[in-house]
């Protein structure tokens, strides 16, 4: 159904992309956006967007779905959004449509929390994690040099719908802001860390044959820019140990700007005696969930042994330096585990049913991008009717068996792989239930049991046997 | 230690029956045995304890990286493979150029216990297989010296074995090297032999062959097997003790033995073409005559027959011994290989291989380190020996052949300390149990006045005459007991107790302060007594590894060949397999030569990055400018014009490397890389080396050609990325003297000279 859907959205784009018919996405002309305030944070790592917006119904009808673009220029790609009634805090869905015809606008369809009558009013607010959008400039520094990043985005929100009244406001990471643009008018201001434009009022959606007007921020970025590949999360349930083993494996760059010169070992050591701000990544800070215990942190040649880990009653912090500083275009690849006890996490259900309740994404307390994200939830052996309810879209699905430490059937498996993610997401659960019989928890003792009793018998049986030719 | 002694009691109190006695021994020894077993592996993880489950020192990477390979790629892949990431251009045929025993080995523990599910990571498999193999060296001597004397002396042997510092400083666990199984092989094979050659059997000379095949795939040492074993016959037959027994062991150990050890590759047909191994085809012939002439002996009674016999024998020999001769001298036989030269003379590979006597275990041992490696074995070793050459048995003859040969290799070579280990530990054994067996046997028949019990020592009594029926006072134990015999009993047990908890004692210290350092990894106190572990190598090895081009290139001294292919996983030059000795001279003129020689060589072999190690920060004295004298030895080997040892030195013949230091040092590669902006890290004129303890002039060396790329926390590796051609054509001399001069009007580099805080850090060597 899905397939045949994206078939057919996939050569309604390749017809009108030869015809040039201009706008694709017919959006019925339902609201007018009466006030919007676009928020870019560009503080983090990518770039988080909030659209605050008050929406009314100007036909006769009510209605329940509306449609918000976001603008995607380049390399950029939306991560998640949220969508809420700012008001009632109810939260609301958003869905992607899958029509590329006006890049780079991707277009979001927001289901009201609730159905919107003719000339009814509703906040909305709308915020998306977007990666790829921050640009390093210039794109080689100095060792010690500062880092800027340059954003370009749209100076008018996107809408499909007439805006009354609108302004955006970009965030930067500190008050130094050497570039914006201008544009000769008295709507742009510099306040601090924001540099904000409008109010603009009465603008009508734009064209998609018209080229949109842009604005450029350039600012200072002290922090480095991380973003994970590839992470691979397990997540190892074991009933008999009681245990909760968490092991993740990470492929870090740093995408920030890379060092014009070799790197100098001299000018590191003399600088970091003052520990300034640097675009290199010299430490990772991973929260863990209190209790968690046997903290490691190695790398593909072995332990590594600058970290620290600290485990109490009120928070458990893992602390780890990589080896050497990683600068911009620089890589490093690590491996953190660590072990907590399950009863915080698995519940028992009526019969033989089990609820496990895990974070989908833990990572560093730095703000984080990762490139493809793949969990694997590793349940023991013999665990069946595995269902999930996952709080953020799974992209790839895929169930097996692990076979490891004495396993004959091998471990119930599912592997979710999840693209684009952000720390935004971090620390929301992931819910799986299945069903474990006290047989198939029966099943590692007896085999080792009688493993081991064969073994017994067959040296017994060996040692009598005689094999000498002659007496 | 408590062998000797639990091995005593059921003598004493379970007499009543012979079978419950037999019995409860045997379930004793296997006690015991595991016992041992399992002290030998424990006193090997020191290591992985105070560190990590990692590999040491050089060659254990290069194993662990082919076994990976063999994990990873399969048998028959690892056979055929062809390495082009080492010795670049030439790549290496690895799997016709190394013993594939130990990778075998572990690859199929690998597979083993992945049948059984266990997937247990094969690093871990490398990690412990030494400690593993240990407890199985511990069997093996047991039941060699149980064949020697019996199975207490065995129990001892194998407690020796177990925990010896000699033995243990070739397999703590890490030290992934093929004598970490060659041991036991060499030791199993030994104790086949000697049961074959007491049986006669064809079928324990047939195990004994398929052992020598395993000790032939594992380890180059196998040749002290091949020459060992004929030694030993050759001895017996001219001790005139020749037998059927002798004849059948021998002909089937070495059929059997020298066709399976042409099947590994790398050995093929050296076993017929090259003199190392024709002493044992030569007994093997004269074992055929000798055979024949025995055949004919009985045949024919006359005198006059047998010399004319003799005279054929003699002739054969003598013409046999010629046509050997001839055949070395025409080249069909090869002769002696450098390392064997090197046996006989130790002096030898200093003028002729500079090779190998570069390297710090082919050096002559110490004195000392006799004692350090087998501290009271290696006093009572003589007394064993003596032991043995009172009863001398044929199998003792062995013991007397192998301590005379391994005493002079150990003395010759320290890492030949190795093969001397098994057979100390085996004399002094039988030395301590005669000893034991004397003083400590017939200890409480007086007390009881049980029929039984006199019965019982009626029944010892004729034991211990065999081993002390010359001292005088054993003799009168019977008659006179009395509190003289209790207190000399009591002082010779009581003094040799204390030897062997003295022995322990210093097998602990030893294994765990000389013998348990990974070398990849280096441990230091900080000023609050905490570890701090410095990490530099696989800092730097891991930078490579994450942030060059997987293709690149690193020229590095051949020391660190195999730990940048393990570690960093990028090609090199050179590595520790020194098959080539013109290539490490390259290698070893790129460090010598100033920077335009150097440099064009480097371009010629597409080299990326120069690798050297530098200790001078830190005091890490086993650093390149330490190791630069070799260096510079081997590449004059092969260039005497371009490379001159004397102008290293200065007028006064010193070694220098502070303002003294001679032009060709200061400008020689290896000089400048070491030093390049060390200058800068210490206030002015202050620059100290902390090894050589020298000042350094205040003015730091100029690279043209070559750009810092990496350095690492404790400066202890430096890596240098070599320049591509200048975009503009113009020399990189004249290139960096241009830009140079554009840079001192403009900006200076904002590099105060400030000591780095780090001088609290003190390195903790053995």
């Amino acid at each position: 159904m899905r397939s045949s859907y994206s078939r057919v959205s996939v050569l309604a784009t390749w017809l009108l992309a030869t015809s040039h018919l201009g706008s694709a996405l017919s959006v019925p002309q339902v609201y007018k956006n009466t006030n919007l305030l676009r928020t870019i944070d560009g503080s983090k790592a990518y770039i988080k967007e909030t659209v605050a917006v008050i929406i009314e119904n100007i036909s006769n009808k009510p209605q329940t779905e509306y449609y918000l673009p976001f603008s995607l220029p380049g390399s950029a790609a939306v991560s998640y959004v949220e969508c809420k009634d700012k008001k009632a805090g109810t939260p609301c869905t958003a869905e992607p449509l899958d029509d590329t015809s006006e890049y780079p606008l991707k277009y979001y369809k927001i289901t009201l929390p609730k159905t919107l009558q003719p000339k009814d009013q509703i906040t909305l607010s709308v915020s998306a994690g977007i990666t790829g959008a921050l640009e390093p400039v210039p794109a080689i520094i100095g060792q010690s040099d500062k880092q800027f990043l340059s954003y370009t985005g749209e100076k008018y929100a996107p809408s499909p719908y007439l805006t009354e009244k609108q302004k955006t406001k970009f965030r930067a990471a500190n008050g130094e802001i050497p570039e914006y643009t201008k544009f000769d008018e008295k709507e742009v201001e510099k306040n601090g860390y924001t540099v904000s434009y409008g109010p603009y009022d009465n603008i009508k959606p734009r064209k998609s044959s018209e080229a949109p007007t842009t604005f450029t921020v350039r600012y200072e970025f002290t922090s480095p820019i991380i973003f994970m590949e590839r992470l691979e999360r397990d997540i190892e349930v074991s009933h008999w140990g009681n245990n909760l083993a968490i092991e993740e494996r990470y492929w870090m760059t740093n995408n920030g700007a890379k060092l014009k010169e070799q790197f100098s070992r001299v000018a590191w050591a003399t600088t970091s005696y003052y520990n300034p701000p640097t675009a290199a990544i010299k430490s990772l800070l991973f929260p863990l969930r209190v209790g968690s215990k046997d903290a490691y942190y190695t790398d593909e040649v072995g332990n590594v042994s600058t970290s620290r880990f600290r485990s109490d009653s009120r928070e458990a912090v893992l602390d780890i330096k990589p080896r050497f500083p990683i600068f911009g275009g620089w890589n490093y690849s690590f491996v953190v585990g660590w072990n907590n006890d399950l009863p915080a996490y698995l519940r028992k259900v009526k019969g033989d049913g089990y609820v496990l309740k895990v974070p989908l994404l833990q990572g560093p307390s730095q703000s984080t991008s990762y490139g493809q994200v793949e969990v694997r939830i590793i349940l023991p052996e013999g665990a069946t009717d595995v269902k999930y309810d996952s709080p953020v879209p799974v992209h790839k699905e895929e169930r097996f068996l692990h076979k490891t430490f004495m396993d004959t059937l091998g471990r119930t498996t599912i592997k979710l792989t999840i693209d684009n993610m952000v720390d935004d997401l971090k620390n929301k659960d992931i819910i799986v239930t299945y069903n474990y019989s006290t047989m198939a928890a029966f099943r590692k003792p007896l085999t080792v049991l009688v493993s081991v009793f064969s073994l017994y018998v067959v040296t017994t049986i060996l040692g009598r046997i005689d094999l000498s030719i002659g007496k | 230690m408590a062998s000797p002694k639990s091995q005593q009691k059921p003598t004493s109190t379970l007499f009543k029956d012979p079978a419950a006695t037999e019995s409860v021994r045997s379930i004793l020894k296997v006690l015991i045995l595991l016992t041992i077993a399992a002290a030998a592996v424990a006193s090997r993880l020191f290591s992985v304890i105070r560190f990590e489950s990692i590999i040491h020192e050089f060659d254990p990477w290069f194993n662990f990286r082919a076994s990976k390979y063999l994990v990873k790629h399969g048998f028959f892949d690892f056979w055929n493979w062809f390495d082009d990431r080492t010795w670049y251009p030439l790549g290496r045929v690895t799997g016709g150029t190394l013993y594939p025993g130990l990778m075998v080995t572990s690859g199929a523990i690998w597979h083993f216990l992945r049948l059984i599910s266990f997937p247990v990571d094969i690093r871990n498999i490398c990690v412990l297989l030494a400690p593993g193999f240990s407890g199985l060296t511990a069997y093996a001597t047991y039941l060699f010296t149980a064949e020697m004397k019996d199975s207490s002396a065995g129990l001892l042997a194998a407690a020796f074995m177990g925990i010896a510092p000699g033995y243990i400083s070739r397999s703590v666990a890490g030290s992934y090297d093929n004598e970490a199984i060659a041991i036991f092989l060499l030791v199993f094979t030994f104790y086949l032999w000697i049961k074959a050659a007491k049986l006669g059997s064809a079928m324990w000379g047939g195990l004994c062959a398929l052992f020598y095949f395993y000790m032939v795939s594992a380890w180059g040492g196998y040749v002290f097997i091949t020459n060992l074993i004929p030694l030993h016959v050759f001895v017996l037959i001219l001790m005139g003790r020749y037998s059927g027994r002798i004849y059948v062991a021998y002909s089937s150990w070495y059929a059997l033995g020298t066709l399976a050890s042409m099947q590994i590759p790398f050995v093929g047909f050296l076993p017929i073409r090259t003199s190392e191994h024709m002493a044992a085809l030569g007994i093997f012939g004269l074992i055929q005559l000798v055979a024949f002439v025995d055949f004919l002996r009985g045949q024919v009674p006359t005198k006059q027959f047998n010399t004319l016999l003799r005279a054929i024998v003699i002739l054969i020999a003598v013409v046999s011994f010629v046509g050997l001769v001839t055949l070395t001298v025409t080249g069909v036989i090869a002769p002696w290989s450098g390392r064997f030269y090197s046996l006989w003379d130790t002096g030898y590979a200093k003028i002729h291989i500079p090779i190998i006597a570069s390297v710090s275990e082919h050096q002559p041992t110490a004195w000392p380190s006799f004692f350090f490696d087998l501290n009271f074995l290696i006093w009572l070793f003589p007394a064993g020996v003596y032991l043995c050459f009172r009863q001398l048995r044929d199998e003792h003859v062995f013991i007397i052949v192998y301590s005379v040969m391994s005493s002079y290799f150990a003395g010759v070579m320290v890492r030949l300390m190795l093969t001397l280990t098994p057979i100390v530990c085996v004399a002094a054994a039988i030395a301590v149990s005669s000893i034991l067996d004397a003083y400590l046997a017939i200890d409480s028949p007086d007390d009881q006045d049980d029929e039984s019990d006199a019965k019982k020592s009626k029944k010892k009594e004729p034991a211990p005459p065999t081993s002390g029926s010359t001292g005088g006072f054993l003799s009168s134990t019977a008659p006179f007991i009395g509190i003289y015999s209790v207190t000399s009993k009591a002082m010779v047990v009581g003094s040799f107790t204390v030897y062997l908890i003295l022995f322990v004692l210093h097998c602990t210290w030893v294994t765990s302060n000389a013998y348990s350092s990974p070398s990849v990894v280096l441990a230091s106190r900080m000023p609050d007594g905490s570890q701090h572990i410095i990490d530099d190598f696989r800092e730097a090895y891991y930078w490579l590894r994450k942030n060059t081009a997987y293709d690149a290139k690193i020229a590095s001294w051949w020391d660190y060949g195999y730990q940048i292919g393990g570690m960093a996983d990028r090609t090199t030059l050179v590595d520790n397999n020194t098959w080539n000795n013109t290539h490490i001279a390259t290698v070893g003129k790129v460090m010598a030569s100033n920077e335009e020689v150097s440099y064009e060589i480097l371009r010629k072999h597409e080299v990326d990055y120069v690798l050297v190690i530098f200790g001078g920060l830190l005091g890490y004295s086993g650093d390149d400018i330490n190791k630069f004298l070799w260096m510079v030895r081997i590449a004059e080997g092969v260039w005497p014009q371009e490379v001159q040892e004397r102008k290293f030195f200065t007028a006064r013949g010193e070694y220098k490397i502070d303002h003294e230091a001679t032009d060709t040092m200061k400008n020689s590669m290896m000089y400048k890389m070491s030093y390049y902006k060390y200058t800068t890290m210490f206030p002015p004129g202050q620059a100290q080396d902390r090894v050589r303890g020298a000042k350094l002039p205040a003015e730091g060396p100029v690279l043209h050609t070559v750009e810092e790329a990496f350095t690492s926390e404790n400066w202890i590796v430096r890596i240098y990325k070599v320049k591509d051609l200048d975009e503009f054509g113009r020399d990189h001399f004249s290139a960096t003297a241009f830009d140079a001069g554009k840079k001192k009007t403009g900006k200076k580099g904002g590099l105060a000279g400030r000591g780095s805080g780090k001088k609290g850090r003190r390195l903790v060597r053995a």
